[in-house]
């Protein structure tokens, strides 16, 4: 008897814990992968799918790493121009995704503080959105996802 | 005429008829890659290699040349992995040419370091700016260095202008296009990023 609401207890509590993340987090990110570049690059491009599934729009408004200083950028094609613009936010929408992808959105380590991460190895990054979330990813570096 | 010859003769025939249609297919396949008329021509630039290259000096290879610059790596990645899909000796026949736009940051030292990462035979062609302007006008390849500057929903369109603006900036805009010249130095068409890598195999082997 005692040792079964012991037992119960213990599976309350542990789906409670398990459980907690998925009621707190609105947004998720999945995929991360960065581009492998040379010894000699000067800036480390990063690219993640980001799901919103709350009822609100969220934007991912900064970004950070050990590696250098990120900034939020979008690559554009304009009559066979290709541009890399920084922008201010990553609107994620209601029950949506946005995939942050070469030749779109993504994130771009500028600045760089520590040498440039060698293929096969994970560079450590941290999004912070504008619902005060934050989600700290350990990012794949590869050179095709 | 004896039954022999016939059979020799008919087999000629056949083998001829072979001939012509895989000619006359092979046609069909180079006409999707037209001589492109009032655009490229000859250059010499300083080279990833510490040389002056020229274009006429990859007379016997078909080409890839594009304009852009170390901090976007997307066009290189994709060359690249297209070209690790042909054969030793398709690649043989093959040279990429990557044209700095970013005079200010990108040295032949630096181009070389970062091209040997993704294939060493690849050459990186940087110079003075007005060589490398003149390069840009015979292949119609716009670009402009963009001020640094956020933009929010609604893309603002940049103000490239003032000299202050210039130096601020380390992003360009520059032509997208991927020049595809054939073993004649001439233009055949243009590869994007978006262009599927088999494709771009196909008809970079349409030109060999």
């Amino acid at each position: 008897m005692k040792m079964s609401r012991l037992m119960s207890g213990l599976l309350l509590g542990a789906s409670l814990i398990f459980a907690t993340p998925a009621f707190a987090a609105d947004v998720t990110a999945e995929g991360a992968w960065s581009r492998a570049m040379p010894p000699s690059a000067r800036v480390l491009p990063v690219y993640v799918t980001l799901r919103n599934s709350s009822a609100e729009d969220v934007s991912l408004v900064s970004v950070s790493s050990t590696y250098g200083q990120a900034e939020l950028h979008e690559t554009v094609m304009e009559n066979d121009m290709m541009k890399m613009l920084a922008i201010n936010a990553i609107v994620v929408g209601s029950n949506k995704q946005v995939q942050l992808a070469p030749m779109s959105l993504h994130v771009m380590i500028t600045n760089l503080a520590l040498d440039v991460p060698s293929k096969g190895s994970t560079l450590p990054i941290t999004l912070t959105f504008d619902n005060g979330e934050t989600i700290s990813l350990d990012v794949k570096v590869t050179s095709q996802p | 005429m004896p039954n022999n010859t016939r059979f020799i003769l008919g087999k000629g025939i056949s083998a001829a008829i072979l001939c012509l249609t895989m000619i006359f297919f092979s046609n069909v396949a180079m006409a999707q890659m037209p001589v492109l008329k009032g655009i490229g021509g000859d250059f010499t630039l300083n080279s990833s290699r510490g040389v002056e290259v020229s274009l006429s000096d990859y007379q016997d290879k078909v080409v890839m040349l594009f304009f852009g610059y170390t901090n976007c790596p997307t066009t290189i990645a994709h060359i690249s992995q297209m070209v690790k899909r042909l054969t030793p000796e398709q690649r043989e026949r093959v040279q990429v040419l990557f044209i700095s736009i970013d005079t200010d940051y990108d040295t032949p030292e630096h181009l070389n370091k970062y091209l040997s990462y993704f294939d060493p035979s690849f050459i990186g062609l940087v110079d003075e700016k007005e060589k490398i302007d003149h390069v840009a006008k015979l292949y119609h390849a716009e670009y402009s260095k963009l001020a640094n500057e956020k933009v929010t929903t609604e893309f603002k369109k940049l103000s490239v202008g003032s000299e202050e603006q210039e130096q601020e900036g380390y992003l360009y805009s520059h032509s997208a296009k991927i020049f595809v010249i054939d073993t004649k130095s001439r233009v055949r068409g243009f590869f994007y990023v978006g262009t599927p890598i088999d494709d771009m195999k196909d008809q970079v082997i349409s030109l060999l």
